[in-house]
């Protein structure tokens, strides 16, 4: 199957069938929404195999990354048409039905916002695929940012890629992944996602302050670890 | 005016001392970047970065050291395929004895126009597209330092053109430039922000424009002054005029 684009008339329609939803919430997705047609086209990126099952948003931004063929970033980073037909491929699993009911949350999680800095990094499909491809020469750096399921990125996503400095820095999503990345078993560790001491919330906290006198972006991660006060020692590896 | 302390000893480069310029040509957009680091007094072995950034999208590029600041290479843009909203930030590092502190820093500095008719001027709002659904226009203040950005639906196709129009520009500037001199008055007292500095200023120079309010100013004289210079703005802009020659020439065809 190719990788279509819903038409800015599909964007529009999309958008009403999910006004429709928050009312009916077990709505299927309209196929004139998703197969060829007026409302759908062809981008002429490259194919698409069959929807499949992904475990975490990682899994996500490293398929979509084959997917685009020769569009350069910046055409896929723009093309909310794309965005909001891949979020309707992937419906069932960015807003799986629990107990027969779709709970919808904020529509720039579905619906691309283009340039609004406030809300792009929150598209559910867009969002982990722009981390990624700002990390392409070391996807694994991501493995943590990137950890929570395909409906639920959690907090340590909010809390940097929220941030352009934090989202866009190897180091940081390198100490992302030495502070809340269990690696003996991929997930992230038990406690990474509140809000008290040692949480995602205060190391973009942190780190926003250091970025005032150190280059967070290119500083060796150990340096930058050892800055961090001790409420973080208890989500530092021990390898 | 709150005295501002620095504990970072952080030293800012002020916006005179740098400039970026877009550079097109067959092979793709590219910057050139002029930097004056003499008034700071940074050491010889410091390293110089000037960043590209816009969203996630975010290129480094080296500039050499304080005593020999010159690119390693062309500095090009095709990760960012239009340049639209593309800012840049100069860093001046610890050249390896104290690696990562940042001695000086100079962010968000917009490009400079290459356009001739912008020669010694540089804009004053910044504009974009996006996705905007069914509406044209939209006014943001993306953050407080950044200054203003007219954000244009990207469904009109040529956005740029459409600014360009006498409709558009009679009956959006007005309004446009009523609310950012209101947020500029508001936002005066900002010690970091010079985009309010540069609109009042241009605004202060129009003809027949009042006296600029201060810091004192009632609130209720500020908005008197704000609307005093839209009409000054929309005077010298001849936008009645220029509209109703539009109107005269749609009805006779």
């Amino acid at each position: 199957m190719s990788l279509y684009r819903l038409t800015p008339r599909g964007v529009h329609e999309m958008n009403r069938w999910l006004d429709r939803i928050q009312n009916q919430p077990s709505t299927g997705v309209p196929e004139e929404l998703v197969n060829p047609g007026t409302l759908v086209v062809p981008t002429g990126y490259g194919d698409i195999a069959e929807p499949r099952l992904f475990s975490t948003r990682f899994d996500w931004a490293n398929y979509a990354n084959t997917l685009m063929g020769a569009a350069t970033d910046a055409q896929v980073q723009a093309d909310a048409g794309l965005w909001a037909w891949l979020t309707l491929v992937y419906f069932d699993q960015i807003c799986p039905e629990m107990a027969g009911i779709r709970k919808l949350g904020q529509r720039a999680r579905y619906v691309p916002t283009g340039t609004d800095y406030r809300t792009y990094y929150r598209h559910l499909l867009a969002g982990p695929w722009q981390i990624l491809s700002a990390h392409r020469d070391n996807p694994q750096r991501a493995r943590a940012v990137l950890g929570g399921s395909m409906h639920a990125p959690g907090d340590l996503y909010e809390q940097v890629a929220s941030r352009m400095e934090l989202a866009t820095s190897p180091t940081v999503l390198a100490l992302s992944n030495t502070l809340y990345l269990d690696t003996s078993t991929g997930k992230r560790k038990r406690g990474s996602g509140g809000a008290g001491r040692g949480s995602p919330r205060r190391m973009a906290e942190v780190l926003m302050q250091l970025d005032l006198t150190f280059d967070i972006y290119a500083m060796p991660m150990e340096k930058l670890l050892r800055l961090l006060p001790n409420e973080f020692e208890r989500f530092r590896s021990v390898e | 005016m709150p005295q501002r302390l620095n504990w970072t000893n952080r030293k800012r480069i002020e916006r005179a001392d740098v400039s970026i310029s877009l550079v097109r040509d067959t092979e793709g957009q590219s910057f050139e970047a002029n930097i004056d680091l003499s008034a700071y007094a940074l050491p010889a072995e410091c390293v110089v970065v000037v960043e590209a950034y816009r969203q996630t999208t975010w290129r480094r590029f080296d500039f050499g050291t304080v005593a020999f600041v010159r690119p390693a290479d062309r500095c090009r843009l095709d990760a960012f395929g239009d340049s639209d909203g593309i800012q840049f930030r100069v860093k001046v590092l610890s050249g390896g004895r104290d690696d990562g502190r940042i001695w000086a820093e100079a962010d968000r500095i917009p490009v400079t126009s290459t356009d001739p008719r912008d020669a010694g001027r540089r804009s004053l709002l910044n504009t974009r597209g996006d996705d905007l659904d069914e509406a044209i226009w939209r006014l943001d203040f993306d953050d407080s330092r950044s200054g203003p950005i007219l954000v244009m639906n990207n469904r009109l196709g040529d956005w740029r053109q459409a600014v360009q129009t006498i409709p558009f520009r009679s009956l959006v500037y007005p309004e446009l430039f009523r609310r950012i001199l209101a947020k500029a008055v508001e936002d005066l007292d900002e010690a970091e922000t010079s985009w309010p500095k540069d609109w009042i200023s241009f605004a202060s120079r129009l003809p027949g424009a009042s006296d600029v309010p201060d810091a004192d100013t009632h609130d209720d004289a500020r908005a008197e002054w704000v609307e005093d210079a839209v009409k000054a703005f929309c005077r010298q802009q001849r936008f009645a005029e220029k509209f109703g020659a539009v109107l005269t020439e749609g009805s006779s065809t």
